[in-house]
This record gives structure tokens, sequence and C-alpha cells, in this order.
């Protein structure tokens, strides 16, 4: 199937998205609250590879991952892997996030992040990092709690830019 | 049938339905990569390290441009404050700065005092002098469980791995990863950092080690029997050559006696503002 190539302000707006994404999960929080902070930038790049699968694929997801680990000074792939994972679980199931209840979806995308944080704290082990508990059930359960919001924006930013 | 749409209306639909048989070997193939490149990055640390500054190059623009409301935002409450507030905080810190100008008068005769009484004794260790330079910590929280801060002097002002880096009241970590303009700074409350130290009441050395999220350090294998106070002062002891000497580390907030236990539990509060510092000290060492 052909599909029209995205113009550049299209793909400038997607890149506007992933930067947004970006700041929202770096940005300073109190130490309090940090581990409940909503994984703002996977959220993105998973609603994006669900909803435009064309346009943001497994290559986009992986490179958003390299750049997060770059952000943090570690091992680099580390993220890439974990990313590239969510985006092709995501994929796997997209066609029942597209239709599913808000709630199906939250529990799904609940699932998901933590596959994506077990993966994570694997990875982080075997350099002997330390992953609180709080961190891995606290920011997962938020993120999916966020997801209606990432998904409503994402759906108007698509359908307002014509990114499809 | 599909065909048959407006172009617009079928290409969502088509999206609806789109199926990506290649995705998986897509999958395989990044996973590859990003296992290759893990094992490439562990093995030659250097070569990524390299790799990694011409990398942060790209995203040094990102991380300015997230830091830079929290910049405006402090300066603009700066020049928000009313005159009267501002003749005061002057005043407030001009006695400051004469009162600890004053307190430097006694500590430059003791330090030549000192420096005699080392010569005296024929004391071979080496007086260390040092050179401070301020740096801002960038608004950047990249990690969610490690104890970091990025600041905004990297390679080009002559940042090193390894240097230490102090706050007003005390040391605060050390640089562990150096970019053209910025630096990564590992505090002294994770996990990863360890510091050797000095009781200021009772001369014993100790190592202290980051406890992570409680935001306190832990004496490492402090034996049952040693002479430790609540509320006694540690001082860096310099074994180690990262941090300087007789700098304010923590002071003890808890001590745990188990006769069960091999080991002392000591809990101590780092004297540095850990959680909330905007401006820090890098340290330069000048060997006489």
């Amino acid at each position: 199937m052909n599909y029209t190539d995205l113009s550049f302000s299209g793909k400038f707006i997607i890149v506007l998205v992933f930067c947004l994404g970006l700041i929202l999960t770096v940005i300073p929080l109190p130490r309090v609250v940090n581990d409940f902070r909503p994984n703002f930038f996977l959220l993105f790049t998973l609603c994006l590879v669900m909803l435009l699968p064309h346009r943001v694929n497994l290559g986009i997801a992986w490179i958003n991952g390299l750049i997060i680990d770059n952000f943090q000074g570690i091992l680099l792939g580390q993220y890439a892997t974990c990313f590239v994972i969510s985006a092709y679980l995501i994929l796997t199931i997209r066609h029942q996030m597209l239709v599913f209840s808000w709630l199906l979806q939250i529990i799904l995308i609940f699932g998901l992040l933590l596959c994506y944080q077990l993966l994570l704290f694997w990875l982080q082990g075997l350099q002997g990092q330390l992953v609180s508990l709080r961190w891995f059930i606290g920011s997962a359960s938020i993120s999916a709690v966020c997801w209606p919001l990432i998904r409503m924006a994402s759906d108007y930013i698509v359908k307002k830019y014509a990114l499809y | 049938m599909l065909e048959k749409l407006p172009n617009v209306g079928s290409q969502i639909i088509r999206l609806i339905f789109l199926r990506n048989h290649t995705s998986g070997l897509r999958l395989m193939i990044l996973l590859l990569v990003s296992v290759s490149l893990m094992t490439w990055s562990y093995r030659h640390p250097l070569i990524s390290r390299q790799w990694r500054q011409y990398v942060s190059l790209m995203i040094t623009p990102v991380i300015y441009l997230i830091h830079m409301p929290f910049d405006y935002c402090q300066k603009l409450s700066e020049s928000l404050q009313t005159r009267a507030n501002l003749l005061n905080n002057n005043i407030a810190l001009r006695a400051k700065v004469m009162l600890l100008q004053g307190q430097l008068q006694k500590f430059q005769s003791l330090q030549l005092e000192n420096e005699k009484l080392r010569q005296l004794l024929k004391y071979s260790a080496v007086s260390q002098r040092l050179r401070l330079t301020l740096a801002q910590v960038i608004a950047i929280q990249a990690s969610p469980f490690n104890h970091e801060v990025m600041i905004n002097q990297g390679s080009n002002q002559h940042v090193f791995v390894g240097q230490a880096v102090l706050d007003a009241h005390g040391i605060l970590g050390q640089v562990i990863d150096v970019m053209p303009y910025y630096a990564r700074v590992l505090l002294l409350t994770d996990t990863r950092s360890g510091i050797s130290v000095q009781n200021s009441r009772t001369n014993q050395y100790g190592i202290l080690v980051g406890q992570g999220n409680t935001g306190l350090l832990s004496f490492l294998n402090a034996p049952l029997t040693m002479d430790i106070k609540k509320g006694d002062v540690l001082f860096s002891a310099g074994l180690g050559k990262h941090y300087p000497v007789g700098y304010p580390v923590g002071v003890v907030r808890r001590i745990d006696k188990n006769t069960t236990e091999q080991f002392l539990n000591i809990q101590v509060a780092p004297s540095a503002n850990i959680n909330s510092t905007t401006l820090v000290l890098l340290v330069w060492v000048d060997k006489k």
C-alpha cells in the first residue's frame, strides 16, 4: 500500500511532540515525587507508533531510546532495547488498542510498561545498579493512568495536522 | 472497495487495517544492534565516551532549551524584588562577607603556622592548594534512580573526570562524565559513591558510601568498638586522592549497635545541600 509522503511541517510536528515528551521526562521534580513521574517520552513514542505505524516505526523508537541513553550517560543501547521491544509489543496489539475502551487500554498499557520496567530492571541489575520497587510500580501505574491524556492529545495532533 | 474511497479517507481506513509483516525482522535486527552496542560500549568505555561526546553536541541544545525556562524564572524572580528588599539583602551579604573575610585572615595565619610546624617536624605529606570555579546546576533530572546532576561546565572549561565538586556547606560529589559543554556529577548519596573520611573528634578513618533513596550515607565496616557519637562531624580524609583533604562531608545522625552483627550501622547526613543546590564549586588541586 502506498502512502503520501509526510510534508516537512508534518515531520517537524512529530519531532516537536517527541521533544515535548523528552522535556517532560527530564525536567527536575522533588525526589519524593520523582519515582512517580510518568514516562512521557515512552508514552508519546508508543502512542505515535500505534497511531502512525507507517511514519513512526521501530527504528524511530530505537533512536528515541538511544537519546535517553545519551541523556543518562549509561551503557549505550540499554533504553534503546527497552523502547524497541515496547514499540514492537504495542504494534502487535495496536488493532485491539484502537477500539478498546479506556479502561482496557490502561490495563494493557500498564502490563506493557511493567514489561518495559522489568527489562530495564534486568539491564540495570546486570551492571549492579539498584532500582527502587517504588519506582517500579509507581512510575508504571501513573504512566498508565496518564495514557488517555496522551492518546487524546496525540489523536488531536494527528487529525489537526493530517499526519496520517 | 478501498481504492474507490476518496484519497484521505482511504488512507485512514488503510491505516486502521495496516499490518506490517516485516516488523518482526526489524525487531530482531534492532535488538542485535542494541546488544552489540551494549557489549561494545561495555568493553571499550573510552571509545564509547568519545563517540558520546560527538552525540552530546546534538543533545546539548535540547539540554539548554530545557534549562532555559528555569533560568529565566530565577532571573525574573530576582528582578521582581523590591528595592528595599535588594538593599537589605545587599547589607546582609556585605556583613556576611566581612565576617568571612575576618575568619579567613585567621585561617591564613593558621595555615602559615601549620606549614612552619610541618617544616619543623620534617613532615613529608604534600600540602594542597585549591583553585575553585563556580558552576551552575542544569535543571535536568535524566535518570529516575541515579543521584546525579548536570553542571554547565565541560571539557571546554577543562573539567575532568574524577574532579571533586563542593557546595557552600561541604563536599557534594565528583565528576563522572565530561562532555564539551556540560558534565555529569555523581552525588555522594548515590549507591555507587564512596568517600574516605576522618572523624574530627577522634581522628579515626573510615569509608562512607551512599544509600541511594534515603538521601543519607552509611559507614562501611565500622567495628563495634569504634569511638563514634551522634553529632560527630566527618571530614574528607583525601585517601582516595579524588577529594580534597579536610572538607566537611557529613554529620553522624544515627548509630545502631546490634551485638549480633559484626559491624555498627551508622547513618550520616551529608553536609552539602544535596537536593536543592543550584551553584556548585569545582575544585582543582595544585600540589605544592
